[in-house]
């Protein structure tokens, strides 16, 4: 396959995407007041809720000014991380009573993302949103059409995108360091029940179909959304299979799935994930005619093919056996690193994902950087995730029409 | 049915048992040891005690911002390094841990000068459980053990049919046998001992445990367990023990619990060498939890 053509790429989207393309989280802010901290809050305390709080601990510029959870003891250990904040039963009183929040946080179940954000920025607030944006086409719309000419940014927490190692992957793969892209394979992987510790029906929310949630959408959409944002293509049709293999308990959600995503010029992304074993765990590789990009959360690889051109920088490569290949790690600020003698503690990164979506969101409220992935983005891959979970369940083969991915 | 979990962590292999049915308590539990792994390893670039460790061009040394379980968690290590007189200090070179600064209102804990490094290894396995025990216990479980590479046990409850879950402990000189059992029930035990890893230093078999004030290895002084109500309480005095019982051992001082200064919500159990055989002692105002296997005994009693 041929490196992907913008204009063929601009041509599919055009007219479907111009609407949400234009949202404004793409135009530049003014600067916010530098200095004092923003007030911020998070919504849902679970376990995404719980994380976003440590990480958020560790961004100067915000201040965690308030937590809702509906279960008081989420909001309990939620203030075990957060000193000082205020703690509220739902979003609806946080958004009442909490008027200094100037941006929402929003990591409740996926279902129930969309009056939270929807509410939120009528309110006016900034909204950092976890991915997936929602988990039906119709709360995605109802999304894209809340952030369209509100006065806050939206951001949707496909936080790979803002990830160093990724950014860096990206532009070695689109400067053509393994030449034309003929195969992508991604997996998540992770033994794990998927069950909340309780009885309560709403927090096992993930194991209902109802819910409109599913392998696919929760883990598959950031997986889906790095393919989007590497090769800027989108997938034309998807089939893909799934069983309950393990969990047998009860759920009628698939506990393991593959899907294999046809995209332009007869490239497939084949995808699988599993909730019965850890091997593997989460990749995304990019496999080329000149090498193979191989993605993991916080680390990134490429192996060359034996007649890809040599470049002077690979002498000082750090390097990584797998079995019979050799990885090249991509190391951010590698130049910089070598000339400190340092490569080797570049290695992975200094802070989780998560880390470096919530950083980004922050510096776009605070300084006015564009959104790292606005609601255009976030609908897209949402979308698509949709579509796959749908061609699961039907057992067919699905168009993804361009009418799908559209924001209005 | 009882059914086991494990998970790969801090070096480590950490294991719970527990009730069928509450096998999504036990994830959750487990997931609370990996958070505290990302949190606390000094092997990841990601946790707190990395990014305080990270070396600052300008300006004062690092702080970090921690949760309010890490600030109670640094407050124990505080002041057992100050009462043990520096036999547990988790601060790798100088200052001690006892002097470092923390502001517990805002919850930040900061470095005492530029790359001082912090290491959390042992006490991090315990308050790890700590926190998974109460994951449990919040999701109403009511019996289970964890525990962390064996020398690191945490009981919730009972096992059906008991009063409490009974543990033996390694015999130091001969592995194959058991030197005590100890009965938990609500409560967390640690040991530590010299002879987990060893390396050899000019010919000579050493242990992996130091003396943090000097840097002496801990020779004499083969085993020390602790039980205490929580595990990062009972880690740390499971460390300091065998390093303060070290430091009386080699004065030929005598063991008693006022002497080793130990805080009265213990009890433990401590195995010497003197006179070239195994001694026992326990402390503490539940030293009967300990039973000495009759065979550890008759040595015990055959050397005095």
């Amino acid at each position: 396959m041929k490196r992907p053509d913008r204009r063929e790429f601009l041509q599919q989207m055009a007219g479907s995407l111009a609407a949400i393309a234009l949202a404004p989280e793409t135009l530049p802010l003014p600067p916010r007041r530098r200095g004092a901290q923003v007030p911020v809050a998070v919504v849902g305390c679970g376990k995404q809720g719980k994380q976003m709080l440590t990480e958020l601990q560790k961004l100067e510029a915000v201040r965690i000014a308030a937590v809702s959870d509906l279960r008081e003891d989420r909001q309990k250990a939620a203030l075990r991380r957060a000193a000082g904040a205020a703690a509220f039963g739902d979003a609806h009183a946080l958004l009442e009573q909490a008027k200094e929040v100037e941006a929402l946080f929003v990591a409740t179940p996926t279902h129930l993302h969309r009056q939270v954000v929807v509410d939120a920025l009528a309110a006016g607030k900034h909204v950092y949103c976890e991915a997936p944006l929602a988990a039906s086409l119709d709360d995605l719309r109802a999304i894209a059409a809340a952030a369209k000419g509100a006065k806050g940014l939206l951001h949707v927490g496909h936080h790979l995108r803002s990830s160093p190692v990724y950014q860096l992957a990206r532009t070695f793969l689109r400067s053509g360091a393994i030449r034309d892209v003929t195969m992508l394979r991604a997996n998540w992987h992770q033994k794990t029940s998927w069950r909340a510790p309780t009885d309560d029906v709403e927090s096992n929310w993930r194991l209902a179909r109802k819910n409109g949630c599913g392998l696919p959408v929760e883990v598959g959409s950031h997986q889906i959304d790095v393919v989007t944002w590497y090769l800027d293509l989108l997938p034309t049709s998807v089939r893909g299979n799934g069983a309950i293999a393990a969990w047998n308990d009860g759920r009628d959600v698939p506990d393991t799935v593959s899907a294999s995503l046809a995209y332009p010029r007869g490239l497939r992304l084949n995808w699988d994930a599993t909730l019965t074993s850890s091997y593997e765990r989460q990749h995304e590789l990019f496999v080329g005619s000149m090498g193979t990009i191989r993605m993991a959360e916080t680390f990134g690889w490429m192996f060359k093919e034996a007649d890809a051109p040599t470049q002077g920088w690979e002498v000082y490569a750090s390097r990584e056996k797998f079995h019979d290949e050799e990885g090249i790690t991509l190391i951010a600020d590698a130049t910089k690193l070598a000339a400190q003698g340092k490569l080797k503690e570049g290695i992975g990164l200094p802070n989780p994902p998560l880390y470096y979506g919530l950083e980004d969101f922050v510096k776009s409220v605070v300084e006015g950087k564009p959104v790292a992935c606005g609601v255009a983005d976030g609908f897209r891959s949402a979308a698509i995730a949709l579509r796959t979970q749908e061609a699961i369940d039907s057992g067919r083969e699905l168009e993804i029409g361009a009418h799908l991915l559209k924001g209005e | 049915m009882p059914q086991s979990l494990a998970l790969a962590a801090m070096a480590t292999r950490f294991e719970l048992v527990l009730d069928d049915e509450a096998r999504a308590a036990g994830e959750s539990a487990l997931e609370a040891i990996a958070d505290v792994e990302r949190r606390l390893s000094r092997f990841r670039r990601d946790s707190v005690v990395a990014r305080l460790a990270e070396p600052r061009r300008h300006g004062p040394a690092r702080s970090v911002v921690l949760t309010r379980d890490e600030v109670a968690l640094v407050e124990l290590c505080r002041r057992a390094c100050a009462r043990s007189d520096g036999a547990f200090d988790p601060a790798l070179g100088e200052p001690p841990f006892a002097s470092w600064r923390v502001d517990r209102k805002a919850r930040r804990l900061f470095a005492p000068r530029d790359g001082t490094r912090l290491d959390f290894g042992g006490v991090g396995k315990g308050y790890a459980l700590d926190l998974a025990a109460r994951e449990l216990c919040a999701a109403g479980v009511a019996r289970a053990l964890i525990h962390g590479g064996t020398s690191s046990v945490t009981a919730l409850g009972s096992p059906p049919g008991a009063a409490a879950w009974k543990v033996a402990l390694r015999d130091p000189v001969e592995p194959e046998r058991a030197i005590a059992t100890v009965l938990l029930r609500d409560a967390a035990l640690s040991v530590s001992a010299p002879h987990g890893r060893v390396r050899i230093v000019e010919g000579r078999a050493r242990g992996h445990v130091v003396d943090p004030r000097d840097g002496t290895p801990v020779e004499r002084a083969r085993l020390a367990a602790v039980v205490a109500r929580h595990g990062a309480v009972a880690e740390v005095w499971s460390t300091a023990l065998l390093v303060l019982a070290e430091r009386r051992l080699r004065r030929g001082a005598a063991l008693d619990a006022r002497a080793l200064r130990l805080p009265p919500s213990i009890s433990a159990l401590v195995a010497f060498e003197r006179g070239g055989s195994l001694q026992v002692e326990l402390f503490g105002r539940r030293a009967a939890l300990f039973s000495v296997v009759p065979r550890a005994l008759a040595l015990v009693e055959s050397s005095r």
